[in-house]
C-alpha cells in the first residue's frame, strides 16, 4: 500500500504552493509560464479524480453505433472514415456521442467554459 | 546580431552610422519571433531615433504561414489601401545578416494581447473601426499587379479549405471525429462562391494593437491569401477569438452590430449571415487543424514545450463550438 498523501493530495499540495507561495514572488517575465505550470497541474488533477468511466461509455456507445468492437482508438479511427464518407450525415446518435465526449473533455481540460 | 542589423539599417537608410539599442524580445506568438530595438541613425535621409520592431522567420513553421518576404508585402499593400498597419521598412532574406529572413517595421504603441484587450471592457467604436479597416483590406481584389505570393485566386475557396483541412487531419496520428462532423456539415451545407477578395486570415483580438481604446495598428500577415471577404467576418467574430468576453460577439469588445456597420458602410457590401454561420464553423475547424499541428511540434519531441503542449487541450473548446454550430436538423443560422 502506499504511502499517504494520495496522488490527488500530491498534485493539489504541489499546485497551491506554486499558485500562491512561488508565483506572486516570480519576476513578472516568468509569471506566464508558472500560470502555464498550474494549468497544465489541474488538467492532471482533474482527469485523475474523473477516472476513465466517460471513454468506458464513450467505447460502449461507439461499438454499439458502429457495430464493431476494439480499442477506443479504433473504434474512433473507424467513426471519424465514417464520418467522413457521409454514411453518419445528420445521425443523432453520431452526434450525441461526440457531445457527450465533448462534455466530458471539457470539463477535464476547462471545467468553467461557459457552454450556454 | 545588433551590429550586423545596425550594418543592414545603415546601407538600407544610407546613414553614415546606425547603433541599434534597447533590444527587448516581444510577446509574441508561438509561431513567430518579434523583437523590438530602437536604432539610432546618424546622416541620410532617416536621421535620428527609430522605434522599430524585428520579424523574423519562424524557426519551425505553421503549414499555412508565409515567409517573411510575403508578410513584408501585404503589409505594402495594406498600407496603400489606407489600413492602420505598422510602416514596413526594409526586408532581406540574406541569411548572412542576422542568420534567418527578416524584416523591420516602425514600432507601433499599444497593447495588443488579447485579453488585456478585451479587460478593457466594452468599445464599439474600435469594432465600428475594426469594421472599416477589414472593408479596405477587402478592396483587393485578384490582377496582375497582385503579388506572385498570393497564387490564383481559388474558384471556390470553402472547397478548397474543406479539403485542405481534411488532409491536415490525415497526417495527425490520432482521429478527431468531431472536427471530421463539421467538415463533412460544412461540404453538405455549401456556400455558394462569391467575390473573392485579399483576406488578412487571422483578423482578430488579439492581432491589432489598441492604445487608449483607439487602434494603432494591424499586425501578423503571414496568413493572408484569396477568399470569400465573409471568412474574415466571420472570423473576427468566432467565439475562440472572444477572450472570454462570450456575450460581446465582435471579438470580444463590441456586439456585432457596430463591427458589422463599420464594414457594410465601409464596404458596401451586405454582411450575409449564412455565411457568416458557415465560416465561424470553418473558423473553429481551421483552428483545431492549426493548434492539433502546433501540439504535433511538441507530441513529436521536436520542439517540447508546454504552451505547445496545452494548445492540445484547447481541442475541447474549440469542438464544442463546432458541434453547437452543427446540430441535427439545424440548418444554416
Amino acid at each position: 500500500m502506499r504511502d499517504k498523501p494520495d496522488i490527488h493530495d500530491l498534485l493539489e499540495t504541489a499546485r497551491r504552493t506554486l499558485m500562491e507561495g512561488l508565483l506572486p514572488n516570480l519576476p513578472p517575465e516568468h509569471r506566464y509560464r508558472a500560470h502555464l505550470v498550474g494549468a497544465a497541474m489541474a488538467t492532471a488533477a482533474r482527469e485523475l479524480a474523473a477516472g476513465d468511466g466517460a471513454e468506458q461509455e464513450e467505447r460502449a456507445a461507439l461499438a454499439r453505433l458502429l457495430g464493431q468492437q476494439g480499442d477506443l482508438e479504433t473504434l474512433n479511427r473507424a467513426f471519424a472514415a465514417r464520418l467522413r464518407a457521409g454514411v453518419l450525415d445528420g445521425s443523432e446518435e453520431a452526434y450525441a456521442i461526440l457531445t457527450r465526449a465533448n462534455a466530458a473533455r471539457l470539463a477535464e481540460c476547462n471545467p468553467g467554459y461557459d457552454t450556454g | 546580431m545588433s551590429e550586423a542589423l545596425a550594418a543592414f539599417i545603415r546601407e538600407r537608410a544610407g546613414a553614415d552610422s546606425v547603433s541599434v539599442v534597447n533590444e527587448k524580445r516581444l510577446t509574441g506568438g508561438a509561431i513567430q519571433e518579434n523583437r523590438a530595438f530602437d536604432a539610432d541613425i546618424t546622416g541620410g535621409l532617416h536621421a535620428g531615433r527609430h522605434a522599430l520592431v524585428l520579424r523574423t522567420e519562424a524557426k519551425s513553421s505553421v503549414p499555412l504561414s508565409q515567409p517573411v518576404a510575403n508578410q513584408f508585402a501585404y503589409l505594402k499593400i495594406a498600407r496603400s489601401v489606407g489600413m492602420t498597419v505598422p510602416e514596413p521598412l526594409w526586408q532581406s532574406d540574406d541569411p548572412g545578416i542576422i542568420g534567418v529572413p527578416f524584416y523591420l517595421m516602425r514600432r507601433v504603441p499599444g497593447e495588443a494581447l488579447g485579453n488585456r484587450v478585451v479587460r478593457q471592457g466594452p468599445n464599439p467604436a474600435l469594432a465600428e473601426r475594426l469594421g472599416r479597416e477589414l472593408a479596405r483590406l477587402h478592396t483587393i481584389v485578384p490582377s496582375p499587379e497582385a503579388p506572385a505570393s498570393l497564387g490564383a485566386p481559388p474558384d471556390d475557396p470553402a472547397a478548397e479549405s474543406i479539403a485542405l483541412y481534411r488532409r491536415f487531419l490525415d497526417v495527425e496520428p490520432m482521429p478527431h471525429p468531431a472536427i471530421e462532423w463539421g467538415l463533412r456539415w460544412l461540404e453538405t451545407h455549401p456556400v455558394a462562391p462569391g467575390e473573392i477578395v485579399l483576406c488578412h486570415h487571422d483578423f482578430r483580438t488579439g492581432n491589432y494593437m489598441v492604445e487608449e481604446g483607439r487602434l494603432t495598428g494591424i499586425l501578423d500577415w503571414e496568413f493572408a491569401g484569396w477568399s470569400d471577404p465573409m471568412e474574415d467576418v466571420a472570423w473576427f467574430c468566432a467565439r475562440c477569438w472572444r477572450f472570454g468576453a462570450n456575450r460581446l460577439e465582435a471579438g470580444g469588445i463590441a456586439d456585432r452590430a457596430p463591427f458589422y456597420a463599420g464594414y457594410e458602410t465601409e464596404s458596401g457590401r451586405r454582411i450575409d449571415p449564412v455565411k457568416i454561420h458557415f465560416y465561424e464553423i470553418m473558423a473553429h475547424v481551421r483552428w483545431a487543424v492549426i493548434a492539433l499541428h502546433q501540439c504535433g511540434r511538441h507530441l513529436s519531441g521536436a520542439e517540447p514545450d508546454l504552451e505547445l503542449a496545452l494548445i492540445g487541450r484547447r481541442l475541447p473548446e474549440l469542438e464544442h463550438e463546432i458541434l453547437a454550430l452543427t446540430a441535427p436538423g439545424r440548418d444554416h443560422a
